[in-house]
């Protein structure tokens, strides 16, 4: 849904039509309609899982569209409409091992490895004092946020 | 754009000015104008930097300085609160002063081979105990034989102030 644009001047009349759209102006916000007034605030995020698995894929999702799991702990999600450019997004992640609280030995991390419009690719490894290997995540939690002036 | 308080009451006529300035307000509470209501959860300062602590984008971080290798400093537009943390326990008892960002996401893009050893981390270092100016973080890499600094490809820190 669009942002209008209104303005308006002594002796106008209210039409319907521009109160209809003035009221639309709050969908067009909330919904961070790029027309419209943005709130810094994610545009995509997603939830899914790396697993080999049946369980592996989107979970939970605003704007990703798809998942692909190239190897062990790396995965591409496409976003269902591309960003304009990536330089203005922000990435910000999270992620869970299938581990237990108490006796991993390892150190592990995920993070995004390469970034275009259209898709984000992740790599996760894990390292301990004695080993290092790919690893596949439970879970990827991930929000992009849009800022543009 | 500011934000309009605007009031109505019973038999006042309905004004070009009021309902432009109701129409001003969509924009006003998207940039948390003064008097503005604030949208819960908004992020207050952000940034997309790369790896020699240039900007690409971003909103309340006036600069970044770039020292030794791994090592950054996020210049702050507008200073952070500064609240008192109060400990009890028997580490470190006593009264502790830290610069109160709600909270902070950070996010780093690390663009190497599939096949390198190393797991990174992008982090803040003593970041809210420092300085309400500054927000200083390191990227490092580890693996089985060693450690080091290394320069971040891209990085990216929201944070969102709040007090309610």
């Amino acid at each position: 849904m669009g942002f209008t644009n209104l303005t308006f001047t002594a002796g106008q009349k209210l039409t319907s039509t521009i109160m209809a759209q003035f009221d639309q102006n709050f969908d067009a916000l909330a919904e961070g309609d790029e027309s419209g007034p943005r709130v810094p605030r994610p545009k995509v995020w997603g939830h899914f899982c790396g697993f080999s698995t049946a369980n592996r894929g989107i979970y939970a999702t605003k704007g990703l569209s798809s998942f692909t799991r190239n190897a062990t702990g790396a995965y591409t999600v496409g976003f269902t409409t591309p960003f304009s450019e990536t330089n203005n997004v922000g990435i910000c992640l999270g992620f869970e091992h299938n581990t237990s609280m108490a006796g991993d030995t390892y150190v592990r991390m995920a993070n995004v490895s390469s970034f275009s419009t259209t898709e984000v690719t992740f790599r996760n490894r894990k390292t301990s004092t004695s080993a290092n290997s790919d690893d596949d995540c439970n879970a990827i939690f991930i929000a992009f946020w849009e800022y543009t002036t | 754009m500011a934000w309009h308080n605007i009031a109505f009451t019973f038999g006042s006529t309905l004004t070009a000015s009021k309902i432009g300035g109701l129409q001003d307000n969509f924009t006003a509470l998207a940039e948390n104008a003064t008097g503005s209501p604030t949208f819960s959860s908004r992020s207050t300062k952000i940034v997309v930097f790369s790896g020699n602590g240039h900007i690409h984008s971003g909103a309340g971080i006036s600069s970044i300085t770039h020292g030794a290798t791994g090592q950054y400093v996020l210049n702050v537009s507008t200073v952070f609160s500064r609240g008192t943390q109060a400990f009890s326990g028997p580490v470190a008892p006593g009264t502790f002063y830290r610069s109160v960002p709600s909270f902070v996401l950070i996010g780093f893009e690390a663009n190497v081979a599939y096949s390198d050893p190393s797991v990174r981390v992008l982090a803040g270092a003593n970041a809210t105990t420092t300085s309400t100016a500054t927000y200083q973080m390191n990227f490092q890499a580890v693996n089985n034989s060693a450690k080091a600094h290394e320069d971040v490809y891209r990085g990216s820190v929201v944070i969102v102030e709040h007090t309610d």
